[in-house]
C-alpha cells in the first residue's frame, strides 16, 4: 500500500504537470462552447447595416460597385468573391476571414457581418474540435491521463481524509450529482 | 563495437537509398508510359440534371465556397448562383477557405430517398424525440410535417425515389 500510495502521488504530480496546458485548452474551450447559446464562442461578430444606392441589379462595373460599397463600409477585410442568388435579388459578398456582405438588389438594404476571430477563444475551440488524427491521438491519450489521475488520487492520501474518510464523501457526491442529472433530465 | 555499429547503420542507409533511386527511376519510367484521362467537369449549373450519370465517379467542378460546417468543419458549401453542393471530407476544411472560388475534385455520391427511407426516418426521431418535453413535441411536429409532405410530393411526382447528390472530397485548387 505504501508503494501504491508512493507511485500514484508521482504519476498524479508528474502526468498532472505535463498535461497542464491540454487541460486548460479543454476547461476554456469546454466552458466557452457550454454557452454557444449565449455567444459565438470561435468569433466576435460586428454587424453593420446600411442603404447603399450602387445598382447591382446591372452586372456591369460588378466588382467596382463592390469595392465602393465595401469602402462605405469602412471594411477592413478584403473582398474574396461575389455571388447572386434567389434568382439575381440577393447579391452575397464574401471577404477575407470569414466576413460577409449581403446585398438586397432591388432595395438596396445591405447588411454587413464582420468577423473577428475571439484571441485564446477561438485557438482553443480550434484544437477541441480535432484539426486532425495527430491531435485526434494526443487528445486520446489526454482522456487516458484524465483517468489515471481520478485513480491515482484514490490513493494519494491515507486515513481520515483519504478515499475511506472524508474524500470518499466527495467521491459519492461526484457520482450522485450526474446520476441524479441523469434520472431527473 | 560503435564502430561497427555506426558502418552497418551507414550501409544500411546506403542501400536503401540506392533502392529508393532505382524505385524512382522505375516510377519515372512507368509515369511516362501511363496515359492521363481527363476528369469530366461539370458546372454547378448542369450537375442535378447530370449527377445520376456520374455517381460513384470522379468529377471536376468549380464554385465559390460558401461556408464550411461549424460542427466538425468537414463539409462545405460549394455554390454557383443559386445552384450548390456539399463537399464532404474526412478531415476538417482550413476555415480560411470560406469565401474563395475553388476547383474541387470529388466522386459523386447519391442518397436515395424513398418511402422506406422516409418511414425509417420517422420511427427513428420518433424514438429521439419521445421525451415529452414542449421543445422535443414541436421539433417531432415539424419533422413529420416535413416526412408527410415529402411522401406526398413522391406519390404526386409517380417516381419511386428522390437521390440528394453531394461529392466526396478528393482535392481542392483554390484561385488566387
Amino acid at each position: 500500500m505504501k508503494q501504491l500510495r508512493k507511485w500514484s502521488r508521482i504519476l498524479h504530480r508528474d502526468i498532472g504537470f505535463f498535461f497542464i496546458g491540454a487541460t486548460l485548452i479543454y476547461a476554456i474551450s469546454g466552458i466557452a462552447v457550454n454557452h454557444i447559446k449565449d455567444w459565438n464562442p470561435n468569433y466576435i461578430v460586428t454587424i453593420k447595416k446600411i442603404k447603399t444606392n450602387e445598382n447591382f441589379a446591372s452586372k456591369d462595373n460588378i466588382k467596382t460597385k463592390i469595392l465602393t460599397l465595401l469602402n462605405n463600409l469602412d471594411s477592413k477585410y478584403e473582398y474574396k468573391s461575389h455571388n447572386f442568388i434567389e434568382n439575381g435579388k440577393i447579391l452575397r459578398i464574401y471577404l477575407e476571414g470569414r466576413s460577409s456582405v449581403t446585398v438586397n438588389v432591388l432595395t438596396g438594404e445591405t447588411v454587413a457581418e464582420f468577423m473577428k476571430k475571439r484571441p485564446v477563444f477561438y485557438e482553443v475551440n480550434f484544437l477541441h474540435y480535432n484539426p486532425n488524427k495527430w491531435w485526434t491521438w494526443f487528445s486520446d491519450i489526454f482522456a487516458g491521463a484524465l483517468i489515471l489521475l481520478a485513480l491515482t488520487s484514490l490513493f494519494m492520501v491515507k486515513g481520515k481524509k483519504g478515499a475511506w474518510g472524508r474524500g470518499g464523501i466527495y467521491i459519492a457526491l461526484g457520482i450522485i450529482i450526474p446520476l441524479l442529472f441523469l434520472i431527473f433530465s | 563495437m560503435i564502430k561497427r555499429i555506426l558502418f552497418a547503420f551507414i550501409a544500411v542507409l546506403f542501400i536503401m537509398s540506392c533502392n529508393e533511386d532505382s524505385d524512382n527511376t522505375n516510377n519515372q519510367s512507368d509515369t511516362t508510359e501511363i496515359t492521363s484521362t481527363e476528369l469530366p467537369v461539370v458546372s454547378l449549373a448542369e450537375f442535378d440534371s447530370l449527377a445520376a450519370n456520374y455517381v460513384g465517379k470522379e468529377i471536376k467542378i468549380s464554385g465559390i465556397i460558401d461556408h464550411i460546417c461549424k460542427h466538425g468543419g468537414k463539409k462545405l458549401l460549394l455554390v454557383d448562383g443559386d445552384k450548390d453542393i456539399h463537399v464532404l471530407g474526412d478531415e476538417r476544411f482550413d476555415e480560411s477557405l470560406s469565401g474563395s472560388k475553388a476547383t474541387v475534385i470529388g466522386i459523386v455520391e447519391e442518397e436515395r430517398i424513398d418511402s422506406a427511407y422516409l418511414a425509417e426516418k420517422l420511427k427513428h426521431d420518433q424514438g429521439s424525440y419521445g421525451g415529452g418535453s414542449e421543445a422535443d413535441k414541436e421539433k417531432l411536429a415539424r419533422i413529420t410535417e416535413y416526412i408527410n409532405m415529402m411522401q406526398d410530393s413522391l406519390k404526386k411526382s409517380g417516381v419511386d425515389h428522390f437521390s440528394n447528390y453531394s461529392l466526396k472530397f478528393i482535392s481542392l485548387e483554390e484561385e488566387k
